[in-house]
């Protein structure tokens, strides 16, 4: 169940994309958020990433209509190297994703080696990378056991949340 | 409290005896009563009172004065400081010198310091700045790390250091008079020079931040030896940029005082930096500048317009299409050297 509060979170975030309809389906429960004025909504380029949830998520963009939608700013990753998520889910292994918007880095300071490589292993604990925002450093950590057998961002680059950063082989 | 040692502990409680009784004399029989330990250990600690910055007077027979308070943020001296309401940095660990106080405060979050905890430093060998870089931290600054232990989500803790800066800046203001500015995301400048500079790391598990270590170096009574020639013209301290010194504990507890509230409305109240955000704005030092930031790996050119609830930076490119900026670095302004 949601809480009070994750509804109200939920609302503000929602108020703060181009998203125009959000449905969320557990086996508990069932929230359904609208937008009342659909017609300024602007198709986000990014609702593809976003759709990474354990809980079932639908972004609904609507097309804009006949009047002129203003300009939405946009978010700027999108110019940047596209990361390999189209064909993510032919692929086999765990994907360790970012839980944020922000710059990705692959070692603690520039001189110093990289948390992981390709090949290295790797356990819940382990951190495998930074991804800083507002100068806050979240140290992200593997939550699995296994071995990194690809590495899908580049060191000092803009993620998206949920954005896959490590491809997993899970032992 | 097993996170502290019994030494820091007699230091403490000797400091305060020597707060609590400014300017009158105390011998070493009496605090060596008070405290429970030999005189010769209470010479000991005093020599490290001594060395921390305490000016004690002696005289034969009465004892030792304190002449006045030192401006060591010790927490004693640190509490002195703390409005009735501010709970945080109540519990101050001092050290006089440190690899970084953010590594300190995270040993001792493990070892059972309580929210609230603030770490000092008179000294940092390995302060740290945004991508690694060293922030060079030598005696007269205030280097502080803030243990912050509330649940918050994931997606709110970018505020908790816009909040810092603001708190910071108002500060400044408020208490000192100073025309303390921001510069996205939340470093300080004075008259257009970097004093500070705000860094926090952070443990999620998953969405939910269980710590957060705010560290908060600031350049009070820095002299311009202590700057790089080549940092000059965009770095400074409080001393230079006034040709006054600062008590450190008096500013790290004015900087508490304002931050206190606002992470108090954050953790409880879901308010945040929607609240101050207008704020923020006012002491925006580019807002309306043309400003160069480094996204990523690319950089971006535009009009600074604005910085949503969340500290998005609103740009506004040559060609007339605004972008937002979730992660970056202004790295030139027309107004601010860098």
């Amino acid at each position: 169940m949601l809480k009070i509060g994750e509804i109200r979170e939920l609302i503000r975030l929602l108020d703060e994309t181009s998203i125009h309809e959000l449905k969320i389906e557990t086996d508990t429960m069932k929230v359904l958020m609208k937008k009342a004025d659909a017609t300024t909504v602007a198709v986000p380029a990014s609702v593809e990433n976003s759709s990474t949830r354990s809980t079932v998520v639908y972004a609904e963009p609507k097309t804009p209509e006949s009047q002129p939608v203003p300009s939405a700013p946009v978010p700027v990753s999108q110019s940047d190297t596209k990361p390999t998520q189209e064909n993510a889910g032919e692929q086999e292994g765990h994907f360790i994703r970012s839980p944020m918007v922000g710059t990705f880095y692959r070692a603690p300071a520039p001189e110093s080696p990289p948390f992981v490589e390709k090949g290295s292993k790797v356990d819940p604990k382990t951190v495998v990378c930074i991804v800083e925002a507002m100068k806050l450093m979240n140290e992200i950590e593997a939550d699995v056991k296994g071995e990194i057998i690809e590495i899908l961002a580049e060191n000092g680059q803009l993620v998206e949340y949920g954005q896959p950063l490590f491809r997993v082989r899970l032992v | 409290m097993t996170w502290r040692s019994d030494t820091e502990n007699i230091r403490l409680h000797l400091a305060e005896l020597f707060i609590e009784h400014l300017g009158e004399p105390l011998s070493g029989e009496q605090l060596s009563r008070e405290i429970g330990i030999s005189r010769t250990a209470i010479w000991k600690h005093m020599e490290y009172l001594t060395e921390i910055g305490f000016q004690f007077d002696a005289a034969p027979r009465r004892g030792y004065t304190l002449k006045e308070i030192p401006d060591c943020p010790l927490q004693p001296v640190v509490v002195r400081y703390l409005k009735n309401s501010t709970t945080l940095g109540r519990q101050v660990t001092h050290r006089s010198r440190v690899h970084s106080t953010n590594t300190i405060a995270s040993e001792l979050l493990s070892q059972g310091a309580p929210h609230g905890t603030a770490v000092t430093a008179d000294e940092q060998s390995g302060g740290r700045g945004r991508r690694g870089r060293s922030w060079i931290s030598p005696f007269g600054g205030l280097w502080m790390s803030l243990l912050l232990t509330r649940p918050l989500p994931l997606h709110r803790a970018g505020e908790i250091t816009l909040l810092a800066g603001v708190a910071t800046a108002r500060a400044l203001e408020h208490t000192f008079g100073l025309p303390a500015r921001i510069k996205w995301p939340n470093d300080i400048l004075l008259h257009q020079k970097k004093i500070c500079g705000i860094l926090a790391e952070i443990r999620a598990d998953g969405e939910n931040v269980h710590s957060v270590i705010l560290g908060i170096g600031m350049n009070v009574n820095l002299t311009e030896n202590d700057i790089l020639p080549e940092l000059r013209n965009k770095a400074s301290s409080l001393q230079m940029e006034t040709g006054q010194r600062f008590s450190r504990a008096e500013v790290m507890g004015a900087i508490l005082n304002e931050f206190n509230p606002m992470y108090t409305e954050l953790v409880e109240n879901g308010g945040g930096f929607a609240k101050v955000q207008e704020e923020w704005l006012s002491l925006c030092a580019h807002l309306g500048d043309w400003i160069e930031v480094q996204l990523g790996t690319e950089r971006k050119r535009g009009l600074c317009l604005s910085i949503d609830r969340n500290g998005v930076l609103l740009m506004k490119m040559d060609n007339g299409q605004e972008i937002r900026v979730p992660s970056g670095e202004i790295v030139a302004s027309e107004t601010i050297c860098y």
